[in-house]
């Protein structure tokens, strides 16, 4: 034990020295392994996502954006799909078509516009509150419901597309009705709504006065028969209530209103491989992927360019390895005085070498501690950064 | 306490040869060991303490035949029977004064460090006037405070000889009377048996007895002569 504690004592008068010794061995024991853990954890945890998802229809382009953006609601948006492609997929009478809207968000959460059906689908549970019914409302996912702080009753803004762009989308002031029990997937993180308030989000859809009214007179340019040209002056609701709800509606075509993607559940194998052919045609607009085929492709690459990395950082690895040996050689040498003393005192070569070997475990042990502390980290966390990093 | 019988010893790169029919120091006596280089005073505080072997001849301390020792052995008697007090201090930079001090129980486990030995350390360490700074490292001490820390491991042991080599090198003038003053004091109330190599002709009075090292045809002499006291 008396080793022990001078060996604990060198180490403490030499703390940078040691600090910097443990630190770099650290990194040694933990890139190569926590990188390993890191992909794979990632790879299963999109994996699980994509094997649950049977189909996906989008715009032709991307399949890897469409995937991403459809499973994970992340990475850059695709072509939207002009909406009479939900009433294909469903008249098709193969499958159930559940739409996605994305592209928008609220304080950096992304709003997904949907139905029910897709809560049914991904089984997510309300913990709090209520699904989404009426125009307006929203559902928070657990992640995103504990960071921004709110629960049903409380209302929350959609952020604009651009700041700068007067003309643009104005933003919508949601009402929070509910929020999802956690799942540790990507539907924490977000907030649903009806597909139609995502339309209003967009802008395709809006509320106005009652311009038949004599309070709106002032924004009535021109009237003819039931016809009625408004001015700019009539005031738009920027939050839907109980009172200005049946004040909303869409212009325009429903069926060419934009969707992101759709999900599409088909009822059997035979049903998918049918409505996989429908949408082989060369003048096919759409495209229609299986998102684990796709996400196979991209883990592939990735297990690759890891495989690289793991064999770089293992060469870098040995060379640390040999260098903080030579450190601790030149070391010995210059205690070359300290250590004579001490045999002239009385210590045997064996004390000396327990001496020495006690301060190489120490640094040893305590860089291989701070590596799985590390790698603890990694496996609790690390997953959610590189989906992060891989999908944006 | 210590008798030397045809005593030889040549260094290994040859050239010179100590030669000693014989030396016999009483227990107790404090003996100034003087030469000119290499005339071979320290190779005689090594030969005694079991560090070198002789090439023939008889090395008795106490009742121990040094020269017959395995070399655990003859590491086992310096630990417990040699205090060493070196020209260059010879403090471990990242101890402690205390815990230099404490070194030898550390180093080897013949001596188990017990409460009793801390506190006669912190004891040893307050009457050479280093007890507040028994926390300190050697760099921030003076150099005749280091030269004290020093000469308090070699009497922490209660050992029954000191061999010193050339203790105050190192010194400046006053200093060096000083710490030869303490280590003959110290020595004496312990009761133990003090060596001590020095060129410094000062000196001398303190002693009870002088050995003046000289080389003759490539062989030692030694002059016994009293010293002041």
């Amino acid at each position: 034990m008396e080793s022990l504690y001078l060996a604990w004592r060198y180490l403490v008068y030499h703390r940078f020295k040691t600090l910097l010794l443990v630190l770099s061995l650290t990194l040694l024991f933990f890139v190569p392994v926590g990188l390993r853990v890191l992909v794979q954890q990632t790879a299963l945890e999109l994996q699980r996502r994509a094997a649950t998802t049977p189909l996906l229809v989008g715009a032709k382009g991307s399949s890897l954006d469409l995937v991403l953006s459809g499973l994970y609601f992340e990475g850059t948006r695709p072509e939207p799909l002009k909406g009479a492609e939900i009433e294909r997929v469903q008249d098709s009478g193969l499958a159930l078509a559940i739409p996605l809207h994305l592209g928008f968000e609220a304080q950096h959460h992304p709003i997904v516009g949907s139905t029910v059906e897709y809560l049914d689908f991904r089984a997510l549970e309300i913990e709090v509150g209520r699904r989404f019914v009426f125009l307006g409302e929203c559902v928070l996912g657990a992640a995103a419901a504990k960071e921004l702080g709110l629960a049903p009753g409380s209302t929350l803004v959609s952020s604009p597309q651009n700041l700068f762009d007067l003309a643009g989308v104005y933003p919508l002031e949601m009402q929070v009705v509910g929020v999802l029990a956690p799942k540790g997937t990507p539907d924490d993180r977000a907030i649903f709504v009806d597909l139609k308030t995502a339309w209003v989000i967009e802008g395709l859809g809006h509320g106005h006065q009652d311009l038949s009214k004599d309070d709106a007179a002032a924004g009535v340019l021109k009237r003819k028969g039931s016809q009625i040209t408004a001015n700019a002056s009539v005031r738009e609701f920027q939050r839907i209530t109980d009172e200005n709800r049946d004040s909303f509606h869409f212009h325009g075509d429903r069926s060419a209103f934009p969707v992101t993607a759709i999900l599409a559940l088909p009822h059997d194998a035979k049903s998918k491989a049918l409505l996989m052919g429908r949408f082989q045609s060369k003048d096919e607009t759409s495209q229609i992927v299986v998102p684990s085929k796709i996400l196979d492709q991209l883990m592939g690459t990735v297990f690759t360019v890891q495989d690289y990395i793991v064999a770089a950082v293992v060469l870098v690895g040995l060379s640390t390895l040999a260098t903080a040996f030579l450190v601790f050689l030149l070391s010995w040498r210059l205690r070359r005085g300290e250590i004579e003393t001490m045999v002239r005192i009385g210590a045997s070569k064996g004390r000396i070498r327990a001496l020495l070997l006690w301060e190489l475990a120490f640094v040893l042990s305590l860089s291989v501690l701070l590596a799985a502390v590390l790698l603890l980290l990694t496996a609790s966390q690390g997953g959610a950064l590189l989906r992060h990093l891989l999908l944006t | 306490m210590i008798r030397i019988q045809d005593l030889s010893y040549r260094y290994p790169e040859g050239g010179f040869r100590l030669l000693l029919p014989e030396l016999d120091v009483a227990r107790g006596e404090a003996v100034a060991l003087i030469g000119p280089s290499g005339s071979g005073k320290t190779t005689l505080l090594r030969l005694i303490s079991g560090i070198l072997l002789p090439e023939a001849g008889r090395i008795h301390v106490g009742d121990q035949d040094v020269s017959s020792l395995s070399e655990s052995e003859r590491r086992a008697f310096r630990v417990a029977g040699i205090g060493l007090v070196f020209q260059e201090f010879e403090l471990v930079e990242y101890l402690s004064i205390l815990d230099n001090v404490l070194l030898p129980f550390r180093l080897h486990g013949r001596l188990r460090l017990r409460d009793a030995d801390r506190e006669r350390a912190a004891g040893t360490l307050q009457d050479l006037s280093l007890g507040d700074k028994m926390d300190r490292r050697p760099a921030h001490l003076s150099q005749g405070e280091r030269q004290r820390v020093a000469i308090a491991r070699a009497l922490v042991t209660e050992a029954p000889l000191i061999l010193a080599d050339e203790p105050t090198g190192n010194l400046d003038p006053q200093t060096k009377g000083q710490v030869v003053e303490l280590l003959r004091t110290k020595a004496g109330e312990a009761g133990a048996t003090l060596l001590m190599v020095t060129h410094d002709h000062a000196l001398l009075d303190l002693f009870g007895r002088v050995l003046e090292f000289g080389e003759e045809e490539g062989a030692t002499t030694l002059v016994d002569r009293e010293g002041a006291q």
